[in-house]
C-alpha cells in the first residue's frame, strides 16, 4: 500500500511537473519566458530526488504558476504593445 | 460600390489587428516625445544618455572621460582588428575594406540573407569566412574590436534605411519588443525609458532612448569591462526577470535595427561609459 502510494505521489509529481515544463517552454517559443522559471523547475525537480517533497511541490507551484502568467502575457501582449506605441 | 469595398476591406484590417507601418512617421512622433518632454536638452545631446538629462552625472562622466576606463579595450581592439591573422592569412581589413569599417553603415538589413547584420555579426561573419571561430557578442574582444571601430566612428551620423517588405517587417519586430511588456515583472523598454525617463529608479536615474544606440560598445562600472548593445539588452530583460535572449539573437537585431532607425540624424560617440 505504502509502495503504491508512493508510486502514485510520484506519478502525480511528473505529470504536474512535465505540466510546467510544457508551458513553460510555450512561453519560451512565444519569447515570453521569466527569466527563473526554468531553475525553479530544476530545483524543484532536484528537492524532489533529494527526497524533500514539500519544498518540491512550493517550487513546483510557484513554476507552473510561472509559466502559466508568462503564457498570459504573451497572449496579452500579442496585440497590447500597439497600445503604448508613440503618436 | 468602390466606397462600401475600401470600406470593408479598411474594417477587416482594423478588426484584425493590421498595423500600417509607417516608419517616418514613428520616428517623428518618438523624436518628438523627447523634444517635448526635455525641452532643455539640445537635440545633438540626446546621444549622451543620462548625461544629458542631469548636470551633476554628466560633469562626473565628462572628468571620467578625460581618462576613459575602455582606453585599454580600445588599444587591445586596435591590435586585434590590425594584426589578426586568420587561417587563410587574411585579415580583417579584407573585409572591412574603406567605408565598411564605419559603425555607420550598420545594422542594415540584408536582403539575401532575411536579417539585420550588425557590427559584431559582420566581425564574427568575417571571422567565420576566413576559416575562424566566432567571437561571444556579449563582451570580451568583440566589444574590443567594435569600441575601436567605433572610435574611428565618431562624428558620423546614424543613417540607417528601412525599405522593402521585409526590412519592413524585421523593423516592425524590434518595435513590437520594445513595446511589449515582458518579464516577471511586467516591463516593456519604452516604460522605463519613454515614460519613465528622467526618473529616479533606486540612486539611477533612467535614460531616455533617443541616441541610445550611439555610444556603444560602453564600458560600464556595474560590469567592470566592456560591453555590447546586446550586453545591455540581456541586462534591461534580466532587470525585468524576464529570459535573457542571445547575442545576435533576431529578436535582439531587430531592436537594435528598430532603435538606431528612431535615432537617425544623431551622431555616433561611441565608446563611452556608463554607470
Amino acid at each position: 500500500m505504502t509502495l503504491l502510494s508512493a508510486e502514485a505521489t510520484q506519478l502525480n509529481f511528473d505529470t504536474r511537473w512535465q505540466k510546467a515544463e510544457d508551458l513553460r517552454m510555450r512561453a519560451a517559443l512565444k519569447g515570453y519566458e521569466w527569466r527563473d522559471t526554468e531553475k525553479i523547475l530544476r530545483r524543484s525537480r532536484e528537492e524532489y530526488t533529494a527526497g524533500n517533497k514539500a519544498r518540491a511541490l512550493s517550487l513546483l507551484s510557484q513554476g507552473l504558476a510561472q509559466s502559466d502568467a508568462a503564457l498570459a502575457q504573451a497572449a496579452r501582449e500579442e496585440n497590447g504593445w500597439k497600445r503604448r506605441v508613440i503618436k | 460600390m468602390c466606397l462600401r469595398i475600401f470600406s470593408t476591406i479598411f474594417l477587416y484590417c482594423l478588426l484584425s489587428g493590421v498595423v500600417w507601418a509607417d516608419p517616418a512617421a514613428d520616428q517623428t512622433a518618438f523624436k518628438n516625445y523627447f523634444y517635448k518632454k526635455f525641452p532643455e536638452v539640445p537635440v545633438g545631446d540626446f546621444i549622451n544618455g543620462v548625461y544629458a538629462i542631469d548636470q551633476k552625472r554628466r560633469e562626473q562622466w565628462l572628468e571620467i572621460e578625460e581618462f576613459p576606463p575602455y582606453g585599454i579595450a580600445l588599444d587591445e581592439g586596435e591590435i586585434l582588428f590590425n594584426e589578426t591573422v586568420f587561417l587563410d592569412g587574411a585579415s580583417y581589413s579584407d573585409c572591412f575594406v574603406d567605408g565598411k569599417r564605419s559603425k555607420k553603415n550598420y545594422p542594415y538589413f540584408d536582403v539575401k540573407r532575411n536579417t539585420v547584420v550588425t557590427l559584431e555579426l559582420a566581425i564574427n561573419d568575417c571571422r567565420v569566412s576566413h576559416g575562424e571561430q566566432p567571437l561571444k557578442y556579449k563582451k570580451g574582444d568583440i566589444a574590443k574590436i567594435s569600441a575601436y571601430l567605433a572610435l574611428h566612428s565618431r562624428g558620423e551620423i546614424i543613417d540607417v534605411e528601412v525599405s522593402g517588405e521585409a526590412a519592413i517587417n524585421a523593423y516592425e519586430q524590434g518595435k513590437k519588443y520594445y513595446y511589449s511588456k515582458r518579464g516577471q515583472l511586467n516591463f516593456a523598454c519604452v516604460d522605463c525609458h519613454v515614460a519613465s525617463s528622467g526618473m529616479r529608479i533606486r540612486a539611477e536615474i533612467l535614460s531616455p532612448s533617443l541616441g541610445h544606440v550611439s555610444n556603444f560598445p560602453v564600458y560600464r562600472f556595474k560590469w567592470g569591462s566592456i560591453g555590447t548593445l546586446h550586453r545591455r539588452f540581456s541586462g534591461c530583460n534580466s532587470q525585468v526577470r524576464a529570459k535573457p535572449l542571445p547575442g545576435q539573437s533576431e529578436e535582439y537585431k531587430n531592436l537594435e535595427y528598430f532603435l538606431s532607425y528612431m535615432s537617425n540624424g544623431l551622431k555616433f560617440n561611441g565608446p563611452s561609459t556608463r554607470r
